[in-house]
């Protein structure tokens, strides 16, 4: 039998520590919104924290993990029915099933990304960090690295370009290595 | 077919307006379009956002590093998050009516516990409908007296009206703030958005300063809030007792010669009126009358009480020598195609593939089920072993009554023994069995009308060698026993969950409904026994008691 939930609050949260950032990113997979995706990781975590009792340790906790994020973003449709980002549930479903062959593969990817963040120049990357932080958008981007909110578009579009395309070449790289 | 570097820039350029919410609805139609077609933009599209959310993560990174304070905060942020939630979850779930949304945003977190502690049901005002006074937003255990005409579940709005609770406990919110809980047995009308009567029973009313003025007739008088908490127990005979807890409320009544009286009563202190209207100072009673995060506790237990007790019959089945197949159809991924044989005594599993059906939520929040919504969703099985006496069981929610028949499993009619289990049109629940002979044909009595759509209901049927029976069961209650005429073991090789190809007259029918559990065992189970089954996996829902009562 399972131990009560407050004798392994140790383990949930060396859990959520380590699997936190890919249950966010299969959430943003599924909910474009970040705002939105950032509600449904907090409501994820939440029926995290109460069912834990009966997730088995050392059986797949991020599967688990999803699977309640899942229902979370299946719940959610009707709130951000008015959102332009919203797919309908049949392109979510089939988002969903691509992803969950694609893990191994989106780790590999996150590590490139570091290395991809390195090369690009300090302003780029000041620029596209800051459009990423939290509460931040393009005019704080534009504002920190002295762009008008166009140009910090169209900078945008050429970094996250140059992004992908490095990510992709580092992970085949690695691949024949 | 890979895409044209024009169709990549297009693709990247629609997925840099996903991400800034800046797409038009005719870009956004093709980008879904797009990736619902090809799995080569679906794949384009999940490296994409995944590398938004990388990037989320090392923007928060970043901004970790800055400053060793920042640091600091941020880990104690991630920690918060997540074991905030733990160690509020509780109270948040006994409060019962509120989720923090915000996401490692301390002031949110704190507001939210504020609200928490004054919840404020602006939600219901918006939603509110014409004639609409008041939410039946909780139950515990709830059992409406014989009499009552209106037995409405949980989440319905009410029109004024009276509601005869027998037992259990029912938690109403009234349009203008004021929350109510009533406790079984009690007789409590609706009257308007702000106020009702009391006949017989307890309640106990928790008022915010928005809906003061809010009052409760009794059977002398009314008592008046003036912003508050109170309790009201009538009893029989008509003595009224009420119980102030903070704030004050004011008592208006007459007595029986129609002198008016009226008390003024504050926070701790408590009045008792006798049949005749005379109102006397009494102690504060002792016995306390439930309040709303009480009731919300009583729910959220009782709900984890029957989950936890499923998931331990669940390991019994599992592991029991006499289980053949057991699908729990609990901790799949979404994305699975294959349907866990988790019965763990046998030397291989029969793992079920699935095909075309999706996941969905089962019984309860976070157990998995398969839904069955098209002509070709099915679980492809193969049980080569026949069964000489034998139990199907499973919890089973149709979508509508079936136009010709909603099959459950079913094998393929090759050979003796062939079995089809399933549903038919008139809502019995019929076994057929391939025999030298033909088909045999079991049904039971008429178990499924319109009432059961919709509803997790379990069904199952036993064939026992022994006495050569076949018996059907709904939910747990027998509504069949019949003789076999030709004892011929149950063969499921080649057979489909939620599918059939052998009805006769029809080219293939399909279930439209879902399946959260299916067991197959190489035992009749005796009527206890699939008693038993039921009551423990029965899902927790006070309301499910409304249903009609069976034979």
């Amino acid at each position: 039998m399972n131990p009560p939930p407050t004798d392994r609050s140790s383990e949930l949260v060396q859990l959520m520590m380590t699997y936190q950032r890919r249950i966010f990113a299969y959430i943003h997979t599924l909910v474009p919104s970040r705002s939105d995706a950032e509600d449904i990781l907090q409501e994820t975590s939440l029926t995290i924290c109460e069912k834990f009792k009966d997730f088995e340790i050392g059986t797949n906790f991020y599967s688990w993990a999803c699977q309640i994020a899942y229902w979370k973003v299946r719940a959610a449709r009707k709130k951000f029915a008015t959102s332009k980002v919203v797919f309908n549930q049949e392109v979510v479903d089939v988002i969903s099933e691509t992803r969950g062959g694609m893990e191994e593969e989106l780790d590999h990817r996150h590590g490139a990304l570091t290395r991809c963040l390195e090369k690009l120049n300090d302003r780029d990357r000041r620029m596209v960090l800051t459009r990423y932080e939290s509460g931040k958008n393009v005019t704080a981007a534009a504002q920190a690295c002295g762009r008008t909110i166009q140009g910090a578009y169209k900078a945008l579009t050429r970094i996250r370009k140059a992004l992908f395309d490095c990510v992709s070449f580092e992970v085949s790289a690695e691949q024949v290595r | 077919m890979s895409l044209t570097d024009e169709e990549t820039l297009e693709l990247h350029e629609l997925l840099d307006g996903l991400v800034e919410n800046n797409l038009s609805p005719s870009r956004k139609a093709k980008l879904e379009k797009w990736i619902a077609e090809s799995e080569e933009v679906r794949k384009t599209y999940v490296y994409f956002m995944d590398m938004s959310a990388s990037l989320v993560h090392f923007a928060d990174e970043r901004l970790s590093d800055e400053t060793e304070e920042v640091v600091a905060n941020s880990s104690i942020d991630k920690i918060v998050m997540f074991v905030l939630p733990l160690t509020l979850v509780a109270a948040l779930l006994i409060a019962g009516f509120y989720l923090p949304r915000a996401w490692i945003d301390r002031e949110k977190i704190e507001s939210d516990l504020a609200a928490i502690a004054d919840p404020s049901p602006k939600d219901e005002k918006e939603t509110v409908i014409v004639d609409t006074v008041a939410v039946l937003t909780k139950t515990v255990g709830v059992e409406w007296a014989d009499d009552s005409s209106l037995r409405p579940d949980s989440g319905n709005t009410l029109e004024p009206c009276m509601l005869k609770l027998k037992s259990g406990l029912a938690q109403i919110e009234f349009l203008q703030g004021s929350i109510v809980v009533l406790e079984g047995p009690v007789e409590f009308e609706i009257i308007n958005p702000n106020g009702g009567a009391l006949s017989i029973g307890k309640l106990r009313a928790s008022v915010p300063e928005v809906s003061s003025g809010f009052a409760i007739e009794v059977p002398n008088g009314k008592v008046i809030d003036l912003g508050t908490e109170f309790g009201l127990h009538v009893h029989e005979g008509g003595s009224t007792e009420v119980f102030v807890y903070k704030g004050k409320v004011l008592y208006e009544g007459q007595t029986e010669d129609d002198e008016d009286v009226s008390r003024e009563i504050s926070g701790g202190e408590s009045i008792f009126i006798d049949p005749y209207g005379h109102p006397r100072w009494v102690e504060m009673p002792t016995e306390p009358f439930m309040g709303k995060a009480e009731l919300a506790y009583r729910s959220m237990e009782e709900s984890q009480r029957r989950h936890a007790a499923w998931v331990d019959l669940s390991k019994e089945i599992a592991q029991d020598p006499k289980t053949r197949l057991y699908f729990s159809f609990d901790n799949h991924s979404p994305w699975s195609r294959l349907l866990r044989d988790d019965s763990v005594t046998k030397e291989s599993p029969n793992n079920g593939a699935v095909i075309g059906c999706k996941w969905e939520e089962g019984r309860w929040a976070g157990k998995g089920a398969l839904a069955f919504k098209r002509d070709n969703d099915r679980v492809r099985l193969n049980l080569p072993r026949r069964l000489i006496s034998a139990t199907l069981a499973a919890w089973v929610k149709i979508d509508a009554l079936p136009q010709s028949v909603a099959p459950i499993i079913c094998a393929e009619p090759l050979s003796s023994g062939a079995t089809c289990w399933s549903i038919d049109k008139q809502g019995q629940l019929s076994l057929r069995i391939k025999s030298a002979k033909g088909f045999n044909l079991y049904e039971s009595a008429v178990a499924f009308g319109k009432e059961r759509v919709g509803r997790w209901t379990h069904i199952a049927t036993t064939l026992d060698s022994e006495s050569k029976m076949i018996s059907h069961y709904v939910n747990g209650r027998s509504f069949s026993h019949e003789k076999m005429s030709d004892l011929v073991p149950l063969n499921f090789e080649k057979s489909l969950l939620g599918h059939s190809h052998d009805i006769p007259d029809q080219d293939g029918v399909a279930l439209r409904g879902s399946i959260d559990e299916f067991a197959l065992f190489e035992v009749a189970h005796d009527e206890d026994s699939i008693r038993r089954i039921y009551e423990v996996g029965r899902p927790f829902d006070p309301s499910g008691r409304l249903g009609p009562s069976l034979p």
